[in-house]
């Protein structure tokens, strides 16, 4: 998953992509309003960390830009002024939280999963997908109730893939989701993870959950064996 | 200096306070109309009664001239016939009486009318002098005329005679009461005329007063944002003074509030950093970290708590009355939207017309807290409602609460919940400043927050707030 982050202090900025970087997600930066609103228009991002108190474009102006730009990117804001005017009107001009400076980064971290999670339609931190199923806090996955060991990769792109069931995802987005903008791209470095993953979470190839579509890219679909009756 | 201002507005509630320009008016014009056709009406009266009493003297001296043209005195005595053209003077009590007088004061003549007459105390007077006197007796009063003459007789004899014609005073008093009569009760129509017709002219006059006065009702309810330009020149520059007088106070209230936010962001911004640096620096001991972490804390409540409780008390702001519903929709469809996991459903039941007695962000800090704490507590349910009555002395009584489906706020821990820090759980996020913001809001509106329970199986917290 990547995250946007626009902050304009640049050790609070370091600090928040340092813990997101360490919770699992890719991160691009942005210093004020107006590198915030590029970074929102050339990127797929899956969310936004937006302060309130922005130099060139404020934040409300950059919240408002990505909403009249018809873009769903969840957006978390960032805000000094504790005053519940601003909070409401951040909220009702496209905000989907707010956190109240200071913070502690475990708290951020909480409210990012869980506005992921809301923006593809979970209610719990768990998703199951018949014998799969991932644990997006402690970020585990169980097959058949057994814990699978993921390197960090391999969690994003299953993550990423099990969060948009029965989607195809190219091979270019899983990119732009996994991978921060300055990493060296390899166009074979998807299909080994992905060649990876499959031995690791369907060892036997009973359930094929991962599809690979040709020309396309990938879908995550887990076909249930019919019961015998 | 707003200390000062106070101490002046509490010393002259003592006074009592200065009439009203319209009975200051009505007053004058009462007092004016009353003293103008008073001295017209005495004045009038006068005149007429001067000019009355001329006319019954000259009338009087007329009568003498007729007795004296009939008159022939012979030796000492006067002679006069018994029946005088003057019909009057030919029957008893007539009002109309003569008499004639010797140089002793004897009579030597005297009208048939006057038969009947006694004790009239007729006096001589010097010959060729006149009087105009009123005689009384024991039954009536009279307007007498009298004339002192020296008769000369063809053989040389003179005699010295005293005439006196007697008219009854009812004569010249039944003209001068009517007169009087339709003078008063005219003059009176006429004073009431104008009376009323100032009353209209000074309420034409003063309109525009009222309608200042209620424009400025207006605005303190918060139904006006500033006086409309409609008035009369007199009061425009008022008018204008008192909107850039406003339109000053709002913008210093704004800019106040503008850089209380500000240095709240430029202090929690490095609050946020510092709390940061430790975070990542491995070398500080855990213990130690610990220890500036709460110190950081506290520093960051002080911040808070400190900066939001000024902005609450703008003196002109409490004037203000903003309606709840339209504050409660908004922040409860943010909330929704925050909450959106919880899955509240939220049941909002507030009259329209309900007001707050004060600022929208007052009324924002108190629906916010409340309303956060009730989706944080919360499991499933929340009621937002007021009501607003009619209380004593013309004010009204708003009652606003909010009920969740919580566990509840016992009832030993009430008391001190909105206390500053302090909460009742160590799961939620926030710092335990909200309700306590609450109360100090709420402290400025002379009321406090009520604990109970609510029909939803948790907690309500109730306000009620009573304004004129």
């Amino acid at each position: 998953m990547k995250i946007g982050i626009v902050e304009d202090e640049k050790t609070l900025r370091d600090h928040l992509a340092q813990g997101l970087r360490s919770a699992g997600y890719s991160i691009e930066m942005a210093e004020d309003g107006e590198e915030g609103w590029y970074l929102a228009q050339e990127f797929e991002l899956d969310l936004i960390v937006v302060d309130l108190g922005l130099p060139k474009v404020s934040g409300m102006e950059l919240i408002k830009r990505i909403r009249n730009n018809k873009d769903k990117v969840p957006i978390l804001v960032l805000t000094a002024r504790g005053n519940w005017q601003d909070k409401v009107e951040a909220l009702e001009i496209g905000a989907d939280d707010y956190v109240v400076k200071p913070f502690q980064l475990e708290e951020i971290v909480a409210r990012v999963n869980a506005l992921l999670r809301r923006s593809v339609g979970l209610a719990t931190p768990k998703i199951e997908r018949g014998p799969f199923v991932m644990d997006t806090v402690a970020q585990q996955v169980f097959v058949h109730n057994q814990l699978v060991e993921l390197t960090s990769y391999e969690y994003k792109i299953l993550e990423y893939l099990m969060m948009h069931p029965k989607e195809v995802i190219s091979k270019t987005k899983l990119t732009d989701h996994i991978y921060e903008q300055d990493f060296e791209r390899d166009s074979n470095v998807i299909e080994v993870f992905i060649g990876r993953l499959r031995k690791k979470i369907d060892p036997d190839g009973e359930h094929k959950p991962i599809e690979t579509l040709r020309g396309r890219g990938y879908r995550f679909s887990v076909n249930l064996p019919s019961k015998a009756v | 200096m707003s200390k000062s201002i106070d101490v002046m507005t509490l010393d002259s509630s003592f006074l009592r306070p200065p009439p009203s320009l319209s009975s200051r008016l009505r007053t004058s014009a009462t007092c004016l109309t009353l003293l103008f056709f008073s001295f017209v009406g005495v004045v009038i009266d006068h005149a007429y009664q001067v000019s009355l009493l001329n006319a019954v003297e000259e009338r009087l001296q007329a009568q003498i001239y007729t007795l004296l043209s009939l008159a022939d005195v012979e030796g000492p005595t006067i002679d006069l016939p018994d029946d005088l053209a003057e019909a009057r003077f030919n029957q008893f009590d007539s009002g109309l009486y003569a008499f004639v007088l010797d140089k002793d004061a004897n009579p030597l003549w005297q009208s048939k009318s006057s038969l009947l007459l006694d004790h009239l105390g007729l006096y001589r007077i010097d010959r060729n002098t006149r009087e105009f006197v009123e005689l009384e007796s024991p039954d009536s009063r009279f307007n007498a005329l009298s004339q002192g003459i020296l008769w000369q007789g063809l053989n040389g004899n003179s005699l010295e005679l005293t005439l006196w014609i007697l008219e009854d005073a009812q004569f010249y008093k039944q003209p001068l009461s009517k007169f009087r009569w339709i003078l008063w009760s005219g003059l009176f129509l006429v004073a009431a005329l104008l009376y009323f017709s100032l009353w209209g002219l000074m309420y034409w006059a003063l309109m525009p007063l009222n309608d200042l006065a209620t424009d400025v009702e207006r605005i303190e309810a918060g139904k006006l944002s500033a006086l409309p330009s409609h008035y009369p020149r007199e009061l425009r520059r008022l008018s204008h003074a008192f909107n850039l007088m406003l339109a000053h106070e709002r913008q210093q209230i704004d800019r106040y509030k503008l850089t209380l936010a500000d240095l709240a962001h430029s202090l929690k911004t490095p609050l946020s950093v510092i709390k940061a640096v430790l975070h990542q620096e491995t070398k500080v001991d855990p213990q130690t970290a610990l220890g500036i972490n709460q110190q950081l804390d506290r520093m960051n409540q002080s911040v808070g708590y400190h900066l939001k409780r000024p902005v609450h008390q703008p003196a002109y702001s409490k004037k203000t009355k903003v309606p709840i519903a339209p504050s409660v929709y908004r922040v409860v469809n943010a909330l929704s939207k925050v909450y959106a996991e919880k899955n509240i459903t939220f049941q909002v039941d507030i009259p329209e017309g309900v007001m707050f007695p004060g600022p929208e962000d007052d009324l924002f800090e108190v629906l916010g807290n409340l309303l956060e704490n009730a989706c944080k507590y919360g499991n499933s349910a929340i009621a937002v409602g007021a009501n607003q009555q009619q209380g004593p002395n013309s004010t009204s009584i708003v009652e606003f609460w909010v009920d969740d489906d919580g566990s509840g706020v016992p009832h030993d821990k009430r008391r001190h919940i909105s206390k500053r820090g302090v909460r009742l759980d160590s799961q939620e996020e926030g710092q335990g400043l909200g309700l306590a913001l609450v109360k100090d809001i709420l402290q400025n509106y002379d009321t406090q927050l009520e604990i109970g329970d609510s029909p939803l199986g948790g907690a309500r917290f109730k306000i009620t707030f009573i304004h004129s």
